[in-house]
């Protein structure tokens, strides 16, 4: 498998890929701005239960 | 499909002789295959079976077995559904041991390895299926990976809630599977070597507990666990490994060794209403590389509490985070009568955060930076905060806030330089202790009293030389004492004593000081005195 680490606004990931994995660079730089996006939507949501203790 | 039973003692797996129809029984049977379950059980007794080659069967039962499961380098698949495969605390297995789940339907299946130990748990690899699965409560892994073991992909169905521990490495795959949210915690456990953790942006909202003397997680990327999570660290090292590790809370509150390794990494503490941070015993906590926490919530519900280490077990520079506060309309709290490294508000003008920095019930003692913003509200209180480091230059911005509460300056070896003008509450006290406070150049600090304490000397300058910075307070007597003055105007209706029989110095380039005459002007005057009034005693 391949990683890729990336970096988006102080968001520090890493894809896994599979050695043939057939994508091209924009369809990766996609997949990282969606692991961003997704993240960003978790710590952004001001709706969520308080913390369990 | 036949259940197969292994009875004789030890041998092979594909032994002609061992394998029965019945358990204990007489009727010989063939070696269970792709078809076939195979129990291994108390009428197996104390024999050492041997995977002597990679087989694929059913189901695999060990109930009851007080023998040895030796694998090898051989694994064995389990290509059936329901209760796939059931361990034994009795059991015990050598080798590198792998139970591969390999069936690929929509049909619910239950591993139940038991609560065995780290030495004779058992690595899973689950590569297909759809349907749900269900690690058994108090269950015990080895390895746990949902990728086929070439490529990401592999499992894609859904984790049930519940609590296991992990002795080995641990990865999600890529293909669309999730964990049911709740309470069931994931304990990992190693006690020696570099376990990896990799989730391929799969949110585990679960409990995370690290704990493992000697252990270490080690993130392969970002590791996101629910916002009304904790994340646990008892023992052993958690690496970031320059990831960004987000969960609801964190907390490290133990005397065990251990480790929170951030490499240029950080956390990020999404969850609120409650203790977001609890490092209240920090002892035998290490921090290590870039010691950033932020904290994300931005809504305005409840107080977010950061409890940092307490006075007996904290040690500057190596078990204090450091906070930045990135969102939110809330309250955030420091408990007071504890330590941190740097509190920000600003996250390097970024920071949304418009609540309220609610004054703590005891003292808040910072040994980082001291970052206001523009726009949140600073609450006012009797507790002092207290800048603390005592060593480097710390910043101190106030970004026009009027700091409502006593400031202290008490770092001795540490610089605390103000980044703008320094305005406290009109009855609030600025108490210079230890270390070098370095007022803004140019502009006017505020402050409701000046005071001193202690015998060592302290330094009052500008933050640049041979510039004045201004510090003004409304009325009173100003009585310093060991303060070494430097570049400082004073202004305001207070007198400003800073005499040098006090211990003052004047530096240079100060005004409005009364610093009285100087240790040798005074000493002349003795002189003068004497020989005046000598004289006049005869």
């Amino acid at each position: 498998m391949i990683k890729i680490d990336f970096e988006i606004n102080g968001f520090s990931d890493a894809l896994h890929l599979a050695d043939e994995h057939g994508l091209t660079d924009v369809e990766i730089e996609a997949m990282k701005q969606a692991r961003y996006d997704k993240w960003y939507a978790i710590i952004n949501d001001p709706n969520q239960s308080a913390i369990e203790e | 499909m036949a259940t197969k039973y292994w009875v004789g003692g030890d041998g092979n797996w594909s032994s002609l002789t061992n394998w029965r129809t019945t358990s204990g029984g007489a009727v010989v049977t063939t070696a269970p295959g792709s078809a076939d379950a195979a129990v291994l059980d108390a009428n197996s007794s104390t024999s050492v079976v041997t995977v002597d080659s990679n087989i694929t069967i059913q189901t695999l039962t060990c109930t009851g077995f007080t023998g040895t499961l030796a694998f090898g380098t051989n694994t064995i698949s389990l290509n059936s559904t329901g209760t796939i495969y059931a361990g034994a605390t009795t059991m015990t297995v050598t080798g590198t041991p792998q139970i591969i789940c390999t069936d690929s339907s929509a049909t619910t299946r239950n591993i139940s390895p038991q609560a065995v130990t780290e030495a004779n748990s058992i690595s899973f690899r689950i590569t297909a299926g759809t349907g749900s699965l269900n690690l058994s409560t108090a269950g015990v892994y080895r390895n746990i990976d949902f990728t086929d073991g070439t490529n990401p992909t592999g499992y894609a169905g859904a984790v049930t809630n519940t609590s296991i521990t992990i002795y080995g490495n641990f990865k999600t795959s890529t293909s669309g599977m999730s964990f049911t949210a709740g309470t069931g915690t994931y304990t990992f456990g190693a006690t020696s070597g570099t376990k990896t953790i990799t989730t391929n942006s799969i949110t585990i909202d679960r409990p995370f507990t690290f704990n493992g003397v000697g252990g270490t997680w080690q993130l392969q990327d970002a590791l996101t666990i629910g916002s009304t999570r904790a994340t646990t660290l008892t023992s052993g090292t958690l690496d970031l490994n320059n990831y960004t590790m987000t969960s609801g809370s964190f907390s490290s509150t133990v005397s065990t060794a251990r480790t929170l390794a951030f490499g240029t990494g950080k956390m990020v503490i999404s969850g609120n209403n409650g203790n977001v941070i609890v490092t209240s015993t920090a002892t035998n906590l290490t921090v290590t590389g870039s010691n950033r926490v932020e904290f994300s919530y931005s809504g305005s519900t409840g107080t977010r509490s950061i409890l940092g280490a307490t006075n007996a077990t904290y040690i500057e520079g190596t078990n204090l985070l450091d906070y930045f506060i990135t969102a939110g309309t809330d309250i955030v709290t420091f408990t007071g009568a504890r330590n941190y490294g740097t509190i920000d508000f600003s996250n390097g003008g970024t920071s949304t955060f418009t609540g309220t920095w609610q004054n703590a019930t005891n003292n808040v003692n910072v040994y980082g930076n001291l970052i206001l913003k523009s726009g949140m509200v600073v609450g006012s209180g009797a507790e002092l905060v207290a800048m603390r480091a005592t060593s480097g230059t710390k910043t101190i911005t106030s970004a026009s806030q009027t700091m409502d509460f006593p400031f202290i300056i008490n770092g001795l070896g540490g610089t605390f330089a103000c980044s703008d003008a320094l305005t406290l509450g009109s009855t609030r006290e600025l108490r210079l202790s230890d270390g070098t406070l370095q007022l803004k150049a140019g502009v006017t600090s505020t402050v409701g009293s000046l005071t001193t304490t202690g015998t060592t000397q302290r330094f009052l300058q500008s933050t640049l030389s041979g510039t004045q910075a201004t510090i003004s307070q409304a009325s009173g007597v100003v009585s310093t004492n060991n303060l070494t003055i430097q570049d400082i105007n004073a202004t305001g209706g207070a007198t400003w004593d800073a005499f040098y029989y006090n211990g003052n110095l004047d530096n240079g380039n100060n005004t409005n000081w009364i610093f009285g005459e100087s240790p040798v002007y005074g000493a002349e005057y003795e002189y003068k005195l004497r020989s005046f009034t000598e004289p006049r005693r005869f």
